[in-house]
């Protein structure tokens, strides 16, 4: 074989996991290959032409604070910016983004292009050659060309074997009629690798002449909008664009009704798995028949084309069903397809055979992330990218690998819950999966990662002095209100009565009125308390801290025992059969889960606390060893 | 961590005990549980100290206890440590304990102390395999407690209540997730509407315990009477033997006598004390005291009368001042007298305590009195780690109810239910988070 190149680390698939993992990589040091079916898909978004939302935001904003790239990306790329759930506490607000799709291709494309140390190369790999110890050693492609490295991170995304539907048809293709991955899969069979199917869908494509927007709501951009990336100020982000929503009505299902044997899925080809919480229109409307409507949200896909993608109306029904159904919803009466809703089918794994680096238990040198670790979402894909990237330059620059804790962020939730559970279905994060929420704003994702970045070189000296200096002045701020005295007189008592609160009889330090459901940093200012001239995300995180500390204390108080058991080691070479005193049911889940550490042993449904009790006596009289 | 606490003398009668409790709170909270004699107070203590004091609940004093101050890192556990050495009664123990635990500790999980010693550095695994043993049989124990709590009728309860918090966890983590819908059952009303019914729920669970501890421990027992009616006769009848020495000379039992006795499926826990009279002895007046503080505390009195004497008005009037639980009247030595009882407010079972062969008439009258707890329909606590589960779940419900009258952010409402859930799901270990996933994809329309 020629040897054509020789890299560190060599990146498969070039979408919002691979690019991460390759900048990454890249800047921390390692010469990168980044290796793409398409150099005109880099970055491409199959899907919604949209980052953030619920929970998804929480996961750009923490890519941003470790020194990551997609909130970058999307600030640039930016059409439309929301805060989600303003109404329904801090802990849960999230940033969502319009994004112009094709300018963010551009944009991911020239970022990678302009990466020193990152060379991006079309070619579709076929096969990783290990060496004689089993050690990731190079990367071959379709046409026998061969790439030494020593660190290989799989982002194969839908790639794999991918294989679309649409009605009872179907034909071998990646996302957006790229060529799929056809070799790939074989070549980790045989290195051991275990795959399964999942599958997921895309809405249609329609041209916006053919909408009569006078039918549908619209829905703006947020006035004052919070921007991804903690380097780009409030405001910084356009925010122009328009979105509609239109509804679907009982004509519309009983279209979906009458043509539900035309659904591969009901029809029984597809046998992947889909994601549960993104299901088809006629999943919808099967499981859920109480309800008389379900909303379609209508999205600009870019600044520079017509085509607008219908959110909440993936479907795998034959294109002239697609047609026929969309005809019914109100202001889609002339309604022109441009690409047609598919099923894609892919080829992943269950994430279980992973560590916490995202490095395979098996094969040295070999990491993964994306939807071939089973989730699904771009940000999803981003954030695992981004730590696989970090531990694959980690492991050939002998570093300690980075492992994210669950408490500190919804990455470290992510990548926990993939590799100590796996995954059924498609994983997308929410803010129930953690049990850290109340701590893991969006707005602190900095003051719980930044550090952690600057550790692994992600983060430049200058956004490190910005960084200091704000951390500082919140400290500042806090302690100041903490010591602050409001003495109770009508003034005073004026502001609290009109923000709807009790007065106040006896002098109060400031914290304990700004703990009031009622009070905000606006009547601290009234009050004289603070100056009103603060910064507004320093004041916010300030009221945020102040507001959620008890509750963040008993969480973290609820959690601690949680810490305590992560610190015990669990050897993967336990067999549980031989420890005395656990149910049958404990044994059968730890065998199959192989937690690494007692923390994750307790987190498996059913585990109990006599169950760890009984492991911990083991380990101790040194049953590991004997 | 949480600052755990657990009687660590055996779950046994006997001369005395002692409750542990071991975090960074545990002096704090030994403080707020006993009152030192000298006045001073206990978190004054250097490590190693210790001092005589009292503990009381609504001003009764519960015990005398003495309470031994260890300061971090020099303790078994390495964290600061409060031993309070009481008197060996089951009862009064838990009792104790059930104070430390209302002061902010949590119940120690099996093998907790040694757990700790170990993290600290304080004991080497080869210490550490010397009580191995001993974990394990608490671990196995509690294993096959919680299987039995599992499926018992508690379980079952515990995880209804559960299973209706997650209902309403999935509905609000559906929301907090940008959902298309406002799911009518978080309106503000029909939400307090729903937590109000669970809070009461577990408020009845917190109720059984004491019938649970009942069917358990035994019936505490006084029995009471004026000198020589007969409460030691009683107590050999009931006892079969020559337990108490019976005499005609009033006052001759002194100390208290405490025996078990089995009538039926029940299980009394006899104390027979000193004959109730006002008496210028001192050594009986303490006697009397401790007589009536044996009543008070018990969960059944058997007032004893001699039919021949007849209802005194000292009767009457003590009678009258047992107010707190279920009395039994014994219209004792009816083999002397034809002598009829005349009307007492309370259940009153003629007997001759010297030749009465058979316990009929006491079993009936007790099923009257305790046939619900004994064959419940409400589910029974088991122990009092599962009743501070149990209490701790009903704490973070009037949180959340608090959180929803002030109109707090339902985010935080999230986190007072989840408390609560994963409380009512600690024995099994089940976890909450996963349920609350998976019950907002089957019940909720989510994604895009």
């Amino acid at each position: 074989m020629e040897t054509l190149g020789k890299f560190d680390v060599a990146v498969i698939g070039a979408g919002h996991a691979g690019i991460e993992a390759a900048v990454a990589s890249a800047r921390r040091g390692c010469k990168t290959a980044l290796f793409t079916i398409s150099l005109d898909q880099i970055g491409n978004m199959p899907c919604n032409p949209a980052i953030g939302g619920s929970a998804k935001g929480h996961l750009v904003r923490e890519i941003d604070a470790l020194g990551g790239v997609m909130g970058i990306a999307a600030d640039a790329c930016c059409m439309q910016m929301r805060m989600l759930n303003q109404s329904k506490g801090a802990s849960v607000h999230s940033p969502r983004a319009q994004e112009d799709r094709q300018e963010y291709h551009r944009y991911m494309k020239s970022l990678c292009e302009k990466t020193e140390n990152l060379f991006v190369i079309q070619a579709e790999i076929a096969d990783i050659l290990l060496d004689d110890n089993g050690a990731v050693c190079g990367v071959v492609d379709a046409f026998g060309g061969k790439y030494d490295c020593r660190a290989a991170v799989i982002c194969a995304g839908t790639f794999l074997n991918g294989r679309v539907y649409i009605g009872k048809r179907s034909r071998e293709s990646g996302p957006d009629s790229c060529l799929p991955a056809r070799l790939l899969s074989e070549a980790l069979s045989v290195h051991g690798v275990q795959l399964r199917r999942f599958k997921t869908g895309t809405p249609c494509r329609v041209h916006s002449r053919s909408i009569d927007y006078s039918q549908l709501t619209p829905q703006h951009g947020d006035v004052d909008s919070v921007s991804f990336s903690f380097t780009n100020p409030r405001g910084f982000v356009r925010n122009d664009a328009v979105c509609y929503i239109a509804q679907t009505n009982s004509e519309t299902h009983a279209v979906i009704r009458s043509n539900l044997g035309e659904s591969p899925l009901y029809g029984g080809l597809i046998h992947g798995v889909g994601p549960r919480y993104c299901p088809s229109i006629e999943d919808k409307v099967v499981r859920f028949q109480e309800r008389e409507r379900h909303q379609i949200f209508v999205e600009p896909t870019g600044r520079f084309t017509d085509e607008m993608y219908l959110g909440g109306f993936s479907t795998s029904l034959p294109e002239h069903v697609q047609l026929e159904m969309l005809r019914t919803v109100s202001g889609f009466a002339r309604i022109e397809i441009m690409r047609p809703a598919y099923a894609i089918e892919y080829d992943c794994i269950n994430p279980i055979c992973l560590r916490h680096s995202l490095g395979f238990r098996n094969i040295a040198g070999l990491y993964s992330a994306g939807q071939f670790n089973g989730t699904s979402g771009y940000e999803e894909a981003a954030a695992q990218g981004l730590i696989a990237g970090i531990n694959a330059s980690a492991y050939v620059l002998g570093e300690e690998p980075l492992e994210l804790s669950r408490a500190s962020s919804y990455i470290g939730t992510l990548i926990d819950d993939l590799v100590t559970k796996g995954t059924d279905d498609p994983y997308r994060m929410m803010t129930a999966r953690s049990e850290y929420r109340l701590s893991l704003r969006h707005s602190n994702a900095d003051a719980r990662l930044t550090p952690i970045g600057r550790k692994y070189r992600l983060i430049r000296d200058g956004r490190w002095a910005d960084f200091s200096r704000k951390t500082e002045e919140i400290a500042q701020g806090t302690d100041q209100i903490r010591r602050t005295v409001i003495r109770p007189c009508e003034a005073v008592n004026a502001v609290l009565e009109s923000a709807g609160t009790a007065p106040i009889s006896q002098p109060v330090h400031a914290d304990s009125l700004l703990r009031r459901p009622q009070i905000g940093w606006e009547h601290l200012v009234q009050l004289g308390a603070v100056s009103p001239d603060s910064d507004p995300d320093i004041a916010e995180e300030i009221t945020l801290q102040i507001k959620y500390e008890q509750y963040i204390s008993r969480q973290n108080q609820q959690n601690a025992h949680y810490q305590q058991l992560s610190r015990i080691r669990l050897p993967e070479t336990v067999d549980y059969h031989r420890i005395h005193g656990l149910s049958s049911e404990a044994v059968e889940k730890l065998t199959k889960a192989k937690p690494e550490n007692l923390e994750q042993a307790a987190r498996i449904s059913g585990i109990s606390p006599a169950d760890i009790a009984i492991i911990i006596t083991w380990l101790k009289a040194g049953g590991a060893n004997g | 961590m949480e600052t755990v606490a657990a009687i660590s003398t055996p779950n046994a009668p006997g001369g005395i005990a002692m409750i542990r409790i071991s975090g960074d709170r545990a002096i704090e909270i030994a403080d707020r549980t006993v009152q030192r004699a000298d006045g001073k107070p206990v978190t004054a203590l250097g490590g190693y100290r210790c001092a005589y004091g009292y503990v009381s609940e609504n001003g009764t004093r519960l015990d005398d206890v003495i309470v031994t101050v260890f300061r971090a890192p020099h303790s078994f556990t390495g964290e600061d440590t409060a031993e309070i050495t009481c008197h060996g009664g089951l009862y009064v123990t838990r009792q104790i304990l059930r104070i430390v635990l209302q002061n902010g500790a949590v119940p120690a999980g099996p093998g907790e102390f040694t757990k700790r010693a170990f993290f600290n550095g304080k004991i080497s695994l080869t210490q550490a395999e010397a009580v191995m043993d001993v974990i394990e049989a608490e671990g196995a124990q509690s294993l096959r407690q919680a299987n039995l709590a599992r499926e018992g009728r508690l379980g079952t309860e515990m995880k209804q209540i559960s299973d209706a918090l997650v209902a309403i966890m999935s509905a609000l983590a559906y929301w907090l997730d940008d959902a298309e819908e406002f799911p009518p059952e978080l309106e503000t009303y029909a939400l307090t509407a729903k937590i109000e019914a669970l809070q009461s729920r577990l408020q009845a669970l917190e109720k059984s315990y004491d019938s649970g501890r009942m069917l358990r421990a035994g019936i505490r027992t006084a029995l009471l009477g004026l000198p020589n009616a007969g409460k030691s006769s009683v107590m050999n009848w009931l006892c079969g033997e020559q337990r108490s020495i019976v005499t005609e000379i009033p006052g001759t039992t002194r100390d208290i006598v405490r025996e078990q006795v089995k009538i039926d499926e029940f299980t009394l826990v006899l104390s027979d004390t000193a004959g109730i009279r006002q008496s210028g002895d001192v050594i009986e007046e303490i006697g009397v005291g401790q007589a009536m503080h044996e009543a008070e505390n018990a969960d059944l009195v058997l007032y004893v009368i001699d039919a021949a004497v007849g209802v005194t008005a000292q009767d009457r009037e003590l009678l009258g001042s047992l107010t707190g639980q279920p009395v039994l009247v014994l219209w004792n030595k009816t083999d002397l007298t034809d002598a009829q009882p005349p009307a007492l407010p309370h259940k009153c079972l003629q007997i001759a305590a010297k030749s009465e062969p058979s316990f009929d008439v006491v079993a009936v009258a007790l099923r009257e009195l305790f046939g619900t707890a004994s064959r419940t329909d409400t589910p029974c606590i088991m122990n009092e780690r599962q009743a501070a589960l149990i209490r701790r779940a009903s704490q973070s419900l009037t949180d959340a109810l608090g959180l929803l009258q002030s109109d707090s952010p339902l985010d935080l409402l999230l986190f007072t239910l989840e408390s609560a859930a994963n409380a009512l799901r600690e024995i099994d270990g089940e976890q909450v988070s996963e349920n609350v996933i998976n019950g907002v994809f089957t019940r909720f329309c989510v994604g895009k």
